[in-house]
C-alpha cells in the first residue's frame, strides 16, 4: 500500500475535518486496518483537530447536569419496566444477570426480624397504655364531675342553711325585743304551757310558736286572738306545720291585754267560738 | 482537565458499561464544556444546544456498548455523537446554505468578551489559532466540521473549483498543526 500516496491526497485531513464522503471513509477505515503507519497518521491528525474544538469548549448551564440526571434515572426505571414486561426469566438467567440486585437482601441480618418483632410488640403494647389510660382519664373525669357536682349542691346547701342562720340570727335579735306572752290552757281537761306568742309592741309584728298542741280535725285550723279592752280580734289561723317546728308570723297585733287561741272551721271565723277556746295569755303588765 | 481524582479512558468505559452514575457524572463534568461547544457551534442557538447536549449524553448512556475501544479513543468517540446530533438538528432546521457561513462569521461566542466568561476555554491557544489561521483557512475548517458543508456546498460557498476544496482543505489543516506544535 502507497501510504504516502493517502497522506498527500488529503483524504486524512477531510476525514478528520467531517468533509470525506461515505465511500472514502471506508476506503480510508480499511487501509487504516492494513497500515499501522497509516493509522497513526491519522490519528495524530485527528488529535490536533480535536485540539482545536477542545479549545472552544464552553461550560454548559449549570442547570442542564441535573436536568440529564433525571432523565438517566427516568431511563433506569424504565429499563426495570421493560424487563418486568419481558416475563419471567430462568432462573439461571436471573442468578448470572442480577447478583447485584440481590446482594442488598442479604445484609437484612435475622436479627432484625428480633429487633422488628420487638418493636411492633412494643407498639402495641404503648397503644394498649395509650388505651388504658385514656379509659382512666375517662373514669377520673366521671369522678371529677360528679365531685364538681357535689361541690355545686353544698354551695347551694350552703346558701340556704345561712338564709335560715341569717333568718333565725334575725329572728332571735327580733325575740330579744319582743314580749313572750305565754299561753295556757284554759280547760283543766289540758294542762299545761302550750304555746307562746312573741309581740312587738313597737312594730307590732306577732310570732307564735307552738309547744304542745293536738292535730287539729280536718276541716278545722287553730285561729289566734288578740283580745283588746274584752274584744276579741282576728290575729289568724294557723297551720301546725311551721307554727309547731318554729315560729309563725301573725297578723299585726296594735295593742293587746291578753292572747287567745282557738278552734275553728277552716279559714277561721269573724268571732271566736269561745267554747272551744284551747289556750289563753296575759300580756306582762 | 487535571483533577486528583482522574480515571483512564477503560474505566471510564468500564464504570458506564457497569451503569455507574459516579462515573456518568465524572465523565459529564470533564467532557460537557467540549460537547457543549461543538453543539453550541453547531447550532449557535443556547436554546437548543443545551437540549442537544441532553440527547448527546443519553446518547452516550445508551450506546456505551457500541463504542468499541479498538476504533478510536473514547473523546473522538463522543465528540462525534456531540457534531453528528447537533448537524442532524441543524438540518431538521432546514438552515438555508449561505446563513452557515453567516453564521460562522458572526459566531458571538467566539467574541473576546464571551471568551473571557468562560475561564475553562483555552483563550491563549484559541486566540493565537485564529491569529495565525487564515480567514478562508478557518472558514473551511469550521464549515466542514461544524456545518456538516459537503465539498460541493463548500466549492459553491467559497466559489472555489470542486477540484480544490480537499486540496485547500488539506493547507488548512496542516496549517493548523504547525500553529498548534508552537502552542
Amino acid at each position: 500500500m502507497d501510504v504516502q500516496r493517502y497522506i498527500s491526497s488529503g483524504i486524512i485531513e477531510s476525514y478528520v475535518a467531517g468533509l470525506a464522503t461515505d465511500p472514502e471513509v471506508r476506503d480510508l477505515h480499511s487501509a487504516m486496518a492494513q497500515s499501522p503507519e497509516l493509522k497513526s497518521a491519522v490519528d495524530a491528525v485527528q488529535l490536533d483537530m480535536e485540539r482545536y474544538v477542545e479549545m472552544q469548549s464552553v461550560p454548559p448551564p449549570p442547570t442542564e447536569k441535573d436536568k440529564l440526571f433525571l432523565l438517566i434515572n427516568n431511563d433506569q426505571s424504565a429499563e426495570m419496566v421493560d424487563v418486568m414486561a419481558a416475563g419471567p426469566v430462568p432462573a439461571y438467567a436471573y442468578e448470572a444477570e442480577v447478583p447485584r440486585e440481590r446482594k442488598p437482601l442479604q445484609l437484612v441480618h435475622p436479627a432484625w426480624r428480633v429487633v422488628a418483632a420487638a418493636a411492633i410488640a412494643g407498639l402495641i403494647g404503648c397503644g394498649y397504655y395509650i388505651f388504658q389510660q385514656s379509659g382512666r382519664q375517662n373514669e377520673w373525669k366521671a369522678k371529677y364531675e360528679a365531685i364538681l357536682q357535689e361541690k355545686e349542691t353544698m354551695i347551694a346547701e350552703n346558701k340556704i342553711f345561712q338564709t335560715r342562720m341569717e333568718e333565725s340570727q334575725t329572728m332571735l335579735t327580733t325575740i330579744r325585743s319582743m314580749k313572750a306572752v305565754n299561753m295556757y290552757t284554759v280547760t283543766p281537761t289540758r294542762p299545761g304551757l302550750l304555746a307562746t306568742v312573741y309581740w312587738n309592741q313597737k312594730t307590732q309584728e306577732v310570732l307564735l310558736t307552738i309547744h304542745n298542741l293536738p292535730e287539729p280535725a280536718p276541716g278545722q285550723q287553730y285561729q289566734l286572738w288578740s283580745i283588746v279592752n274584752g274584744k276579741p280580734v282576728d290575729a289568724g289561723v294557723f297551720e301546725m306545720g311551721s307554727a309547731a317546728t318554729g315560729f309563725q308570723k301573725m297578723k299585726a297585733v296594735p295593742g293587746a291585754q291578753m292572747f287567745a287561741v282557738t278552734l275553728e272551721k277552716k279559714g277561721g271565723s269573724p268571732t271566736p267560738t269561745l267554747t272551744a277556746m284551747y289556750l289563753a295569755g296575759k300580756v306582762a303588765g | 482537565m487535571g483533577t486528583s481524582n482522574t480515571y483512564t479512558e477503560i474505566e471510564l468505559v468500564q464504570g458506564l458499561r457497569a451503569r455507574d452514575q459516579q462515573i456518568f457524572g465524572y465523565l459529564y463534568d470533564h467532557y460537557s464544556p467540549a460537547l457543549y461547544g461543538v453543539v453550541l457551534k453547531v447550532l449557535n442557538d443556547e436554546n437548543a444546544a443545551s437540549d442537544v447536549l441532553q440527547e448527546v449524553f443519553l446518547k452516550i448512556w445508551r450506546g456505551i456498548e457500541k463504542y468499541d475501544t479498538e476504533k478510536g479513543r473514547l473523546f473522538t468517540w463522543m465528540l462525534n455523537i456531540a457534531r453528528n446530533t447537533a448537524i442532524d438538528t441543524l438540518r431538521s432546521k432546514a438552515h438555508k446554505l449561505d446563513q452557515k457561513i453567516h453564521e460562522l462569521t458572526n459566531d458571538v461566542y467566539l467574541q473576546t468578551s464571551q471568551l473571557a466568561v468562560h475561564p475553562s476555554v483555552d483563550h491563549l491557544g484559541l486566540t493565537k489559532v485564529l491569529e495565525k489561521l487564515s480567514k478562508e483557512q478557518r472558514t473551511i475548517i469550521d464549515l466542514a466540521y461544524y456545518k456538516g458543508c459537503t465539498q460541493e456546498e463548500i466549492a459553491r460557498l467559497l466559489d472555489i473549483p470542486l477540484g480544490t476544496v480537499k486540496t485547500r482543505m488539506r493547507n488548512a489543516i496542516i496549517q493548523l498543526r504547525n500553529i498548534l506544535k508552537q502552542l
